[in-house]
Formats: C-alpha cells, structure tokens, sequence
C-alpha cells in the first residue's frame, strides 16, 4: 500500500496551488486528476483577479500564460428590446501590474501543474478518485481507480460537487438554491479584431456584464472576456430557478438567444466556436460555505463553496488558490506538529479568517440574498431602458419636457419600490 | 437541437467505458427529471410523450447541475473513469 505525506484530490487552481506551496516547502505529495492532463476538466469564465494572490505566489506570474490585462469594464442591463450600456476605464488598470487578467483554464493549469512538477511534486492523472479511506471518522486516504492510497493529509480539491468531503461527512449534498450553472463558448476572433472591437491595445483586454432579459427574469447574467485571440461568452443561471416550470426556455436555449442579441451578435460576428462547455458555480456564500477542516482533512476552491457573486465582481478563482496556499500552509504547520487531527488542521480557518479569503465572505454574507431579487432581472433593466428610450426619443410632435419623462416612469411607488431594495443593497 | 449537437461535436471526447450517470430504474418518469431537461447545458435529457425520461450521455459536459437540480434519489450519479469523458482545450 502507497503512503504519501499529503494527497490532493483535483488538480485545478485549488489543489496546485496546495500542491506547488507544499513541493516548495520539500513536502511529499501527490496530485490526483481524473483528466486526461491537469486542466482538461476545468473550466471557469475566465478572469482572474490577480492583486490578491500575487504575493502568495511570487516569481509564478511572470511566466504565466495569461491571456490579456483587463483594462475596460462594462456592464450592461438588457430590457427586452433596450439595453443601457456604461463602460468604466481608469489609469490604476492600464498598470504593468494589472488587477485581472482573463485566462482560459487548460492552457493555465497545465503550465501551472509543470511549474509543481518541477519543484517534485507529483501528479497522476487520468486517475478518478472515488472515496475517502475512513478509520474511526478519520481520513486516512483515497480510493482512486480501485486502489487504496494513504497519506497524512487529504486536501480535496475536488471541484464544485464535493463529493469527497460530501462522502466523509462534512457536508450535505448540494442544494439547487445554492448553485448556479454557467455555460460558455471559446469563439476564435483576429486578435487585432479584437482590439478594435474593444477599444483596447495590444495584450489589453476588456470585461464586460449582462443582466436582465436574458435570463428571462432568473437569478444570473452573461459575461464576456477577451483572450489573445478569442473571446469567452457566457451565461449564468441560477439551478433552483431554470428547474423551475414557469422558466423561460431551458439553459442551452437562453444561451442561443443570448448570442442572437443585437448588443452581441456584432461582438463575435465572424468569430468560429471552438469549444462548449459549463462549469457549475457555488452561489451561497458564507452560508454555504462547507466545514473546511476534519480529521485528516481539509477541503479548498470551489469544493469548499469558495466563489462570490457581488454584482459588479465575479470571483472564485483567487479563493481558489489563496484557499490551497493556506491549506498547504496548515499541513506544513500540522506536519512540524507530527498530527493532522482536527484540532490541529484548525489552522486553516484561522489562517483563512486573517486573510482576504473569509474576510470577504464575511463582509459580503448577506450578498447573495440581496443579488436573487427578481427586480434586478426584470423590472430595473426594463424600468432603465424605457426611461432611456423616451429622453432619447425625438416624437413627430412636440417633446415632453424631461421633468414629465422621468415623473412617467419613476412614480410614487416606483419610488417605494426603489427605496425598500436599496435598504437591502445597503447589507452589501 | 441540431445546433447544439454541432456545438457539442466541437469538443474533444475520449470514450466513455460505461455511462457514468444513469436515471435510476424505475424512476424514468420521476417528475424531479424536468428540473434535469431544463437545466442541463448538454440537452441530453428528453422527456418522451409518454411521460418517460430519458438521458443521452454522450456530450455530457459533467458539470453536475443534474445532480443539483434532481438530486441523488433519482439519478445515479459519479464522474467518468480517469481520462475519459470531455477533454477540454481552452477551458
């Protein structure tokens, strides 16, 4: 029987982020990914924010293969016939260190999974991991591909289902109100098309957010980033609301028509689809968050429930890496203590309470309660658009005056409605 | 539909030894697989006339929101055998 000091189940961002701390600090462990070659299962929407990462990591970025800084944000409310568009530049993201960076994840995992190789770490893929090895609720190891292999330490790193740490008992299964779907095309674009498209420069990239009448009312929204010579276009909603009757048309449906939206199509016309895929994302928050640390055990990304949607910003991928960074940490300190009990994994909260990782999830606990209101999807980029319409608007006739136009739309109760959901906002 | 059997044959796929997520027997006409037709990024659910569910594997992207979406009860569900399934090249 194989024993190692640390396994870790899942190379994605999480687990060789685990993985290339614990190689650097001399400490034997091994990375088990069920792909064909790390990166090969993993999918995200593609931006990364850099600036709370980059220090854990120093020396890893230089080299990294990212796709483009972002430079220019943009969201958009889509009506059903209108949108209302803003874009936001500033010099502190035209920086030679950038705050985000798009990437497209095979191509960055494995660079990143070479870089741990090379410091002796191991990984193993095309190697599923079916089950924890338990003794007296302790974890003791993994079952992958029928064989037993113990360790010290388990990270699972096992993406967003969780199923290793569903299975050892740190967690109930998922709840459909706690996760949403994301599905997304790599559509190949010139690279100097995508320059012009998006007002940016060479290795300058732009993000850019829907929301409203594409989901049709649900919880979620689109996205767009640029890559080197592609863009990721995507659509996110919500599991509990599209399983529902009354949703407008299944998600690969809301996708096509997405794409067919006039403030779209132009976007990506021209461009081939090279790739279709979905990644599942965890939408809770705080609340959702798993129990992070067991006996033998630790569990960091998505596995964990790492991922916050705060409207403006989509991150999972920085918790992602800090997580493993703090979870290799806490063995490296359980290691010198020569126990992986509990009590002594407990590190790692500690260590994730001190840094931005919990520190967010704290501030922002009540987020995700106040983004599922339904007027952001309907009734506010409706509300915005016709509003924008009519002062945009010159009739055949005479012009209301712009005093009349908004008293039109925002009346009394507009009003009230407003004012009782920025008392909510005001929570994030 | 087409379109998006076309946009699933872009992917790169290593054969699947044997499916890896199954409707349980028995519970073909289980109402909670709707929640799985809708949801599924893939299409690879359908409900028949008769009210009888069926799920096409092949394609599966192995994101998980059926298993979200209808639960453990009425879906066997587990990740395909190492190096098989999606492979994706851009991620």
């Amino acid at each position: 029987m194989e024993k190692f000091d640390v396994i870790i189940v899942g190379a994605g961002l999480a687990g060789l982020a685990a993985a290339y701390t614990l190689a650097g600090e001399g400490v034997e462990v091994v990375v088990l990914e069920r792909g064909d070659y790390p990166g090969s299962k993993n999918l995200s929407g593609g931006r990364l924010y850099l600036n709370p990462v980059r220090d854990l990591f120093p020396g890893l970025w230089d080299e990294a293969p990212l796709e483009r800084a972002i430079v220019r944000e943009g969201a958009t409310l889509m009506a059903r016939n209108r949108s209302f568009t803003f874009h936001y530049t500033g010099s502190e993201l035209r920086t030679d260190r950038p705050q985000s960076c798009s990437i497209l994840r095979s191509k960055f995992d494995r660079w990143f999974a070479e870089r741990v190789e090379e410091r002796g770490g191991m990984i193993l893929p095309k190697t599923l991991v079916t089950d924890p090895v338990l003794e007296n609720g302790k974890v003791c190891g993994v079952i992958a591909g029928g064989d037993e292999l113990r360790a010290d330490a388990v990270i699972a790193c096992d993406g967003v289902l969780s199923l290793i740490p569903e299975k050892a008992g740190l967690r109930a299964p998922a709840r459909p109100h706690d996760y949403a779907v994301g599905v997304k095309e790599v559509i190949r674009l010139d690279g100097q098309v995508i320059n012009d498209r998006f007002s940016v420069g060479e290795g300058e990239g732009a993000a850019h957010l829907f929301a409203g009448d594409i989901t049709k009312g649900l919880f979620g929204g689109g996205f767009l980033y640029t890559n080197q010579d592609s863009v990721s276009l995507g659509l996110v909603i919500s599991i509990e609301d599209i399983s529902k009757e009354e949703a407008a048309g299944d998600a690969p449906a809301l996708f096509e028509a997405f794409k067919a939206r006039p403030e779209i199509e132009p976007l990506i016309r021209g461009g081939e689809t090279m790739e279709y895929g979905a990644h599942v994302i965890p939408e809770g928050g705080y609340r959702a968050l798993s129990r992070l640390f067991g006996d033998g055990i630790l569990v960091a990304g998505d596995s964990a429930g790492f991922a916050l949607n705060l409207g403006f910003t989509v991150r999972g991928m920085e918790y992602a890496l800090a997580s493993g960074y703090f979870a290799a940490r806490a063995v490296i300190e359980a290691k010198k203590a020569g126990r992986y009990d509990a009590a002594t994994l407990a590190v790692y909260q500690k260590l994730l309470e001190d840094s931005f990782v919990l520190k967010d999830f704290q501030t922002f606990r009540d987020t995700p309660r106040v983004l599922s209101n339904p007027h952001l999807f309907g009734h506010y980029p409706e509300l915005v658009g016709n509003l924008m319409r009519d002062l945009y608007t010159v009739p055949a006739g005479p012009k209301s005056p712009v005093f009349t136009t908004l008293r039109k739309h925002l009346t009394l109760g507009e009003l009230w409605t407003m004012l009782m959901d920025a008392k909510e906002v005001a929570k994030i | 539909m087409s379109d998006l059997k076309a946009k699933l044959g872009l992917n790169v796929f290593k054969p699947l030894p044997a499916p890896h997520i199954r409707i349980r027997p028995g519970m073909e006409r289980d109402p909670r697989l709707r929640a799985a037709a809708r949801a599924c990024p893939a299409g690879l659910y359908a409900e028949g006339a008769d009210g009888v569910f069926t799920l096409t594997i092949d394609g599966c992207l192995e994101c998980g929101t059926c298993r979200i979406a209808c639960g453990t009860g009425v879906l066997e569900w587990g990740y395909p055998e190492g190096g098989t399934g999606v492979q994706f090249r851009f991620g």
